[in-house]
């Protein structure tokens, strides 16, 4: 199955179980850009075209993919291949990096309703030995799908209701517990030791124990992801998360809050037209107000499109121009090179 | 005993020819006029007290004669000669007579008589804490030769013996110093052979390597008439034995190996970065002078022969096939997967001037030969050790329960397997054993 597509129907699934109104949950925005968003963060990120430029400016670097990594170790193994054998297995190796690059979902907080079943005053302090308890009902039975399963609390004045997403993630870790998901929160996601592990630059650390213990609507999750962004974005380390499933999410989020211009240096520093080219294409897909003044440039070609961002949208232009100029430049240095070669 | 005592009061009583135990029976006596004799003034409690037997009997030497002594037999053999033997110690030695734990004056044998023409009286002067340690300080000194411990590094196999230890850098030819190069003792053992004027001709035999722990190393052998020089002559001479041996990343081998020499069959096996050494004390050795840091070895058959092991490991050792030779025999590309890397396959060799070969042999042989993990065994697998039975599985109670629980072995792990539907709800089902009875008797 193709890969986009994958993703999409998955967080149409979650979609279909998240009451989402209020936008993705912006640190600096809330209150005056987002709001009017017709489409919701999630409807945003699975719209295919968003995921396929994502897709593209991650770059696909096997030997990043396949870096090593800490396990525990062993002689390696050897064999003996065809050529035929060994494409066979470069194909297989490459499928699995495709798979390693998932990225994942972008969502909001849902807005929680407190959904009440049923109201039984007469049953008020059921519990005389434990005046105040509450009782959680779970449907333990096997192969209910995580956001399907019935979960209700009756409280101890009697009334039934659905238990709100923290009461699930506790009780769903306590029946079904996932692997490498620790019940309490780890300390490290606490704001000094964030802070800490940022200062220290390891982002892909953070971002995949955060993968591994927040549901990706989780506010947790959401505040660990941005604040990341936002220190990756101020110190500039953007090429740390290249070939990671990291990086469509942090351009998203950049894209999503006009935060481009600095991953936009970058690429361009490092000779990456393309994908500037893309991530403007993204910004213009995300804030389609944007796109009626856009009419008159040629977006297939890569150089004006950047052009364009540089003189309407940008908010740093200066560092921009400048590292598009020793982009030119080092172009054209080549391109002579070449010519006197030949 | 004190209580029982009567000595006879005659008028050539010498106070000080009395011994010590007496002496203090004495310090509570007085003299009782209407008998003439001496008469405790008041009962005491009986103390034990020896004054008989061997210890008062026989004098110092001969007592220690019985401790450190060797027979004439001994002797002969050359035991009494023999280094580390135990040693007498002379107890006697910051003790003088008459000085005691409780420092008790008495007069005529640690002090005058007379002092001011009048008779010193036994007295006690205070007791000296430091009494006991001075003492143990002072037989130290005197307890004779004692060697401090080498520390562990440099202490060799086991500390008493030359094997394993350093004898240093082999010595300079022309103007090569050997520099960075270090030697160790595998063996050093006395040789004797017979000649017609002299009888047994003895000589010590020595077995040294030599390495720079980088790759280069080698082995030798030298005799002398002394143990020191038998070692020197063994380790110059392995230092111009120096091979290059080729280390995998600078760690370990190529790939896993058998080799037999003589007796002795030695399976070497490649291992990680960290595994460290395990193997037989004087491969460890060797190991640590090529500069191999991990590797596992089991030596089979004859251990004991040092010369054997060392011999086949360097003949193994030095017929290692790196990933370009294999590439180059078989015609394949070499491909690497590391469980780190997620197993992603890296090309670390491919045939050089030749075809790679595009069809993988059908030959069941040929692909036995091709996989790598066997590809230098030989057709050679070492011993394992069956698992040792519990203590409790020859008892009767053990054997019954065994029995008694035969019906239900197993039975919870077939439930699973057959809820989960990898084994047949029926299994075994009657049908098939009965068609299985049926073709068996046919």
């Amino acid at each position: 199955m193709d890969l986009c597509k994958m993703i999409s129907t998955r967080c149409l699934q979650t979609l279909k179980h998240s009451r989402s109104v209020n936008p993705y949950l912006f640190p600096q925005a809330i209150g005056s850009q987002c709001r009017h968003y017709s489409k919701s963060v999630e409807e945003q990120f699975i719209r295919p075209e968003v995921q396929e430029i994502l897709k593209r400016v991650t770059g696909f670097d096997l030997e990043k993919i396949f870096a090593v990594h800490p396990t525990d170790v062993h002689p390696p193994k050897y064999e003996l291949l065809t050529d035929k054998q060994l494409s066979d297995a470069k194909e297989q190796a490459e499928l699995r990096g495709r798979q390693k690059l998932q990225m994942p979902p972008v969502m909001s907080h849902p807005v929680d309703e407190e959904e009440i079943i049923s109201e039984e005053p007469e049953i008020e302090n059921f519990d005389i030995e434990h005046p105040g308890a509450k009782y959680v009902f779970t449907d333990i039975s096997l192969g209910v799908k995580r956001r399907m399963r019935t979960i209700v609390v009756r409280e101890h004045d009697g009334t039934l209701r659905k238990a709100d997403w923290e009461e699930r993630n506790r009780i769903l870790q306590v029946y079904f517990p996932q692997k490498g998901r620790m019940y309490s929160t780890p300390t490290m996601f606490m704001e000094e030791s964030l802070e800490s592990l940022l200062a220290e630059g390891k982002y892909c650390y953070i971002l995949d124990r955060a993968c591994v213990q927040f549901e990706p609507d989780d506010p947790n999750y959401i505040r660990v992801t941005q604040r990341t962004y936002e220190s990756i974005n101020s110190s500039h380390d953007f090429d740390e998360l290249r070939s990671t499933r990291h990086f469509g999410p942090m351009a998203f989020y950049f894209g999503l809050n006009k935060q481009l211009d600095n991953l936009l240096t970058d690429c361009l520093q490092r000779d990456l037209l393309k994908d500037a080219a893309d991530l403007v294409h993204l910004h213009l897909l995300l804030h389609p107000e944007t796109k009626s003044s856009a009419e008159s440039v040629d977006l297939n070609d890569a150089l004006a499109t950047v052009k364009f961002y540089i003189q309407h949208e940008a908010k740093n232009s200066g560092a921009l121009e400048r590292s598009l100029q020793g982009l030119v430049e080092r172009t054209q240095a080549k391109e002579s090179s070449a010519a006197g070669a030949s | 005993m004190a209580a029982s005592l009567r000595v006879v009061c005659s008028k050539s009583f010498q106070f000080n020819s009395l011994n010590y135990a007496v002496c203090r029976g004495l310090s509570n006596l007085s003299i009782s006029r209407t008998s003439g004799l001496l008469i405790p003034s008041e009962p005491q409690k009986p103390q034990p007290q020896r004054q008989l037997g061997f210890l008062t009997e026989l004098n110092q030497e001969s007592l220690w004669g019985g401790v450190t002594g060797v027979s004439n037999a001994g002797r002969k053999r050359g035991r009494a000669k023999r280094v580390g033997r135990a040693q007498d110690i002379n107890l006697n030695k910051g003790r003088p007579l008459g000085s005691g734990r409780d420092n008790i004056l008495w007069p005529g044998l640690n002090t005058p008589v007379l002092k001011h023409s009048v008779i010193n009286k036994i007295s006690q002067v205070p007791v000296n804490p430091e009494r006991d340690e001075r003492l143990a300080k002072i037989r130290e000194q005197h307890s004779g030769f004692k060697r401090s411990a080498p520390p562990p590094l440099v202490r060799g196999w086991t500390g008493a013996r030359m094997g394993g230890k350093s004898i240093g850098q082999p010595e300079a030819v022309g103007d090569y110093e050997f520099e960075g190069f270090d030697s160790r003792v595998l063996e050093i053992r006395m040789v004797a052979n017979m000649t017609g004027t002299i009888g047994r001709k003895r000589r010590f035999s020595s077995f040294i390597c030599v390495g720079n722990g980088n790759g280069i190393a080698g082995f030798g052998s030298g005799k002398s008439k002394n143990m020191a020089a038998a070692m020197r002559v063994g380790k110059n001479r392995a230092a111009q034995n120096l091979m290059y041996i080729p280390l995998f990343e600078g760690h370990t081998v190529y790939h896993d190996m058998f080799v037999k020499y003589h007796k002795s069959k030695i399976f070497i096996h490649k291992k990680e970065k960290g595994y460290g050494l395990k193997c037989h004390r004087a491969l460890k050795t060797l190991c640590q002078m090529i500069g191999i840091k991990d590797l596992h070895v089991r030596v089979e058959g004859s251990t004991k022969n040092i010369r054997a092991i060392t011999k086949g490991f360097f003949d193994a050792l030095n017929n290692q096939e790196n990933h370009q030779d294999l590439a180059n025999r078989t015609g394949y590309h070499i491909v690497e997967r590391r469980k780190e890397r997620d197993y992603f396959p890296t090309v670390v060799a491919s045939p050089v001037d030749r075809e790679v070969k595009q069809e993988r042999m059908t030959n069941e042989e040929e692909d036995i030969e091709l996989d790598y993990e066997r590809l230098y065994h030989g057709g050679r697998s070492e011993y394992k050790h069956p698992p040792r039975k519990q203590f409790y599985e020859k008892t009767v109670g053990w054997r019954r329960r065994y029995a008694r629980e035969h019906k239900a072995r197993n039975q919870r792990h077939l439930t699973l397997l057959k809820l989960s539907g990898l084994v047949p709800k029926h299994f075994p089902s009657t049908q098939n054993s009965a068609a299985a009875v049926a073709s068996d008797a046919n």
